[in-house]
């Protein structure tokens, strides 16, 4: 398998074992092992053991190098392009917005058209698909080096279905780690995330069934927030999406192939307010070019309670 | 006579007015049930509730109002005498409520009922409950144990969701204070499927009544005891569309796998075109349901 392009901000733990395996990218099995390990000492969680529950991170917590290089990046474009709007005169600052966002529609159209379209009618869509029910299943994580799901619990409603979701494709892996993005004040999603996470330790102890954790990101705008105040928190929110879609998870940091948990494969929404943001960070993202094409694939699950209009067209 | 509680309805009409003994504080339910379809009789079978074991079985109805924003015009229907009678001549003897923020209104308007205004149903209310599904399953029949009762619940997917994971007779009220209609049009689709009842403020007696006939049409009387559903999902069972999206991101694997899933349908072909050569009716019969 060729070595996927990685950005050239990653930088690699502190770990002897990972420089053997930063060349490689063969498809088996990490040991079990690793997988379930504490953290490393430069992280700022304490020890746990694999069955304890999930750690819930706050965004912006810890700044690991990378968070720091990312937002430096970010910032020292904004800053240019403010100091080319002061500067500039008006012909070359609209020639150079010009130049921008023909670069952002040709690499949004360019993603767009390249995403992998699944074939109408395939088996993986449908529930019993293979012929035989003995045959085994066309498509095996199993080998892969990493499979990390991204889950977004919005309010409420839209949580509980995500939690069905997520039970009805849960298959025990150690390869595998799940990510919960949840609003902060959102209590009810997150005794549900850790009410599902429990059911698999017990089901699967030992990280049999691969890591976890949580993030808590701020809200894009409070109820009766005023609108005036929105742009600035919507600003924030995105800032906490980035780092939560691009920290890597403690657990896999001091692993073999800790390096492929850096990105979430997949991105999963059934359409609260939190998904779109962090949709929207991803999208520009990959844009961006901070984040690789086969990352960060995205899947929006309507909810079965909309019979007529689209939960995205809810404020 | 005594009877089960399956097959509701054939065995009642005798017309005898049968009033259960071991009944202390309840006020005399009136048998002459409108709708025949509660079956009274005498046997001891224990019940999970605090009755004596000789009554009748118990029915309970389950009002939750949600997690996130009041709903004041339910509670207040709920207490209303018409809809109380109603209850209890279909049966029911509890009344749980979950209300939400809306708690120390209803306690202070359901502390002054006495027992003719609630036609001897007990209400029992709180303001929020991390188990919801004790109570839900509660409304959930059990043959020998409880009658089928009823859950009215606002229009939430996540509840009415639950609601028909257990098999609980539903009856759905949207909420008109909150802005988005989708409760509504939900509650529209549900009554259409036949999953539960749409409930309008103002006839909730009407919605009991046709809670009840769906019971018996979608035949939630006669149910085993509530199991829940494997975790996790058995392996034919399960959506593998997430796979083939990580698999998208391995572009190398997902090939290889394409590839061997070919090699496989190829092998199996010319297995099957091996195998006719002089064999016998047998085989041939084995190669056409294999």
């Amino acid at each position: 398998m060729a070595p996927h392009k990685l950005p050239k901000v990653v930088e690699k733990p502190t770990s002897p074992d990972l420089a053997s395996a930063v060349s490689e990218n063969h498809a088996h099995e990490t040991h079990p092992a690793e997988n379930g390990l504490p953290p490393s000492p430069n992280k700022s969680q304490p020890d746990q053991p694999p069955d304890a529950e999930p750690e819930i991170i706050e965004a912006f917590d810890v700044f690991d190098s990378y968070t720091i290089k990312l937002f430096s990046s970010l910032a020292i474009v904004i800053l240019s392009l403010l100091l080319a709007f002061l500067t500039l005169s008006w012909s070359w600052f609209t020639a150079l917005i010009a130049v921008l966002s023909g670069f952002i529609i040709f690499r949004h159209l360019s993603i767009t058209w390249t995403h992998p379209k699944p074939r109408p009618g395939a088996d993986f869509l449908s529930r019993t698909g293979t012929h035989s029910p003995t045959a085994p299943r066309l498509l095996s994580t199993t080998a892969l080096p990493a499979v990390y799901f991204l889950y977004i619990l919005g309010s409420g409603g839209h949580s509980a279905e995500m939690i069905e979701t997520i039970k009805q494709q849960f298959q025990s892996q150690p390869n595998q780690h799940r990510r919960y993005v949840l609003s902060t004040g959102d209590t009810a999603s997150q005794s549900m995330a850790a009410r599902l996470e429990a059911q698999i330790s017990t089901a699967f102890p030992d990280a049999r069934a691969g890591t976890r954790d949580i993030i808590r990101i701020r809200r894009a705008r409070a109820v009766h927030q005023p609108l005036l105040s929105t742009p600035l928190t919507c600003l924030l929110s995105a800032g906490q999406a980035v780092h939560a879609l691009t920290r890597l998870p403690a657990a896999r940091s001091a692993t073999r192939h800790g390096y492929q948990f850096q990105y979430p494969h997949v991105i999963v929404t059934n359409g609260p307010a939190t998904g779109f943001v962090v949709c929207l960070v991803a999208h520009l993202l990959k844009i961006m070019y901070v984040v690789p094409q086969n990352r960060l694939r995205m899947v929006y699950i309507e909810t079965w309670a909309r019979s007529r209009t689209l939960s995205a067209c809810e404020d | 006579m005594s009877s089960s509680s399956r097959g509701l309805g054939q065995n009642t009409r005798d017309g005898i007015k049968r009033i259960p003994d071991g009944e202390d504080d309840k006020s005399h339910i009136s048998s002459q049930a409108r709708d025949n379809k509660r079956p009274k009789h005498q046997d001891s079978t224990n019940d999970d509730d605090d009755m004596t074991p000789a009554a009748t079985l118990s029915r309970r109805c389950f009002v939750t109002i949600g997690a996130t924003a009041g709903f004041r015009q339910l509670l207040a229907e709920i207490i209303q005498p018409e809809f109380l009678k109603c209850l209890s001549d279909h049966g029911f003897d509890v009344l749980d409520v979950q209300c939400g923020p809306d708690h120390p209104w209803f306690e202070e308007h359901t502390k002054t009922l006495d027992n003719t205004q609630t036609h001897g149903i007990q209400i029992r209310s709180f303001e929020y409950t991390k188990n919801i599904q004790d109570h839900m399953l509660a409304c959930r029949n059990q043959p020998g144990v409880r009658q089928a009762g009823c859950v009215i619940s606002h229009a939430g997917s996540g509840t009415i969701l639950e609601a028909l994971r257990y098999e609980v007779p539903l009856v759905v009220v949207p909420n008109p204070t909150l802005m988005d209609n989708h409760q509504a049009e939900l509650a529209e689709e549900c009554e259409a499927q036949k999953w539960a009842v749409y409930g309008r403020l103002g006839k909730l007696p009407d919605a009991i009544s046709r809670s009840q006939e769906l019971v018996v049409q979608s035949g939630l009387n006669d149910l085993a005891p509530y199991s829940p559903p494997p975790f996790p999902v058995p392996e034919s069972e399960r959506v593998t569309l997430f796979d083939w999206m990580v698999l998208t991101c391995y572009p190398e694997e997902l090939a290889k796998q394409q590839h061997l899933r070919d090699l496989r349908s190829v092998t199996e072909n010319f297995q099957h075109e091996q195998a006719p050569a002089g064999h016998g009716i047998k085989d041939h019969g084995k190669l056409i349901f294999d």
